[in-house]
């Protein structure tokens, strides 16, 4: 005989918060702080490289995997420790 | 006189042969219900234990399949990534980004945002399967949020 473990519920989905990137390079450097300054009021900002965007992304995708394949396994276990459906004789499906 | 005798050997002779029978049968009857309760049991027990066996069968069937499923799963959330490596490899972004700053800065705004819509998607607990084919990682496509600013704060929109 199975233990019956219940079925918890999920946590509450992820709520992200909207962030702005810049691209600047010589072409548009001169644009970019005029208007930065002007939407931001500040001429300071945070700077990263390239390559860094890429690692960035990179791990973002990383964590992405994770969250999924963490969230397949709960799906899993919850699948295995369903009840089995019975199908009676009369075709009805009884858990 | 004799014949009396001879009557009473032979009413012996008669009598112990009678109870030897009789007692025989008694004997044979006693083993035959021990012997059709024991099979009894038995039958009960191969019956379990049919039962038993093809239950463990069936369970063994049923996590085999919800393994592979699994392994398939594990497998597709893999494709986001594979896809975003192979997409960095492709483009040169830091020559891209020189040449033509205002388009990657689209195309990576796009992505970003397409980014937070995934995870808000597959974090949610009313189970919507998420496309985890990949589908977003090369920021060609065009985002369904607009809202790109950064001096306002607001949280993804939930789908």
């Amino acid at each position: 005989m199975k233990t019956e473990i219940p079925i918890v519920a999920r946590p509450k989905q992820v709520q992200l918060n909207d962030i702005k990137i810049y691209v600047v390079s010589k072409l548009n450097y001169a644009e970019f702080i005029k208007s930065y300054e002007k939407k931001n009021g500040a001429d300071s900002y945070i700077a990263l490289s390239v390559k860094d965007y890429e690692n960035l992304s990179l791990n973002f995708a990383e964590l992405r995997r994770y969250i999924e394949q963490q969230k397949q396994i709960i799906v899993y276990y919850e699948k295995a420790i369903a009840p089995e459906k019975k199908e009676e004789k009369d075709g009805k499906v009884q858990q | 006189m004799i014949k009396v005798y001879l009557f009473l050997i032979i009413m012996g002779v008669l009598g112990t042969v009678g109870y030897g029978g009789y007692m025989y049968y008694k004997d044979t009857q006693q083993r035959i219900a021990i012997l059709t309760e024991n099979n009894a049991t038995l039958e009960v027990a191969a019956q379990l234990q049919e039962e038993t066996i093809n239950t463990m069968i069936e369970d063994v069937q049923r996590n085999s399949e919800l393994n592979k499923e699994l392994q398939r799963e594990l497998q597709i959330a893999e494709g986001y990534g594979d896809q975003l490596r192979a997409t960095l490899q492709k483009h040169n972004l830091t020559h891209l980004a020189n040449k033509k700053p205002g388009l990657i800065e689209r195309k990576m705004q796009n992505a970003t945002n397409r980014l937070w819509d995934d995870l808000a998607d597959i974090t949610n607990p009313n189970g919507v399967q998420p496309d985890t084919t990949g589908k977003g990682s090369d920021g060609n496509k065009g985002s369904e949020n607009g809202n790109t600013d950064s001096s306002k704060t607001e949280a993804s929109p939930t789908k």
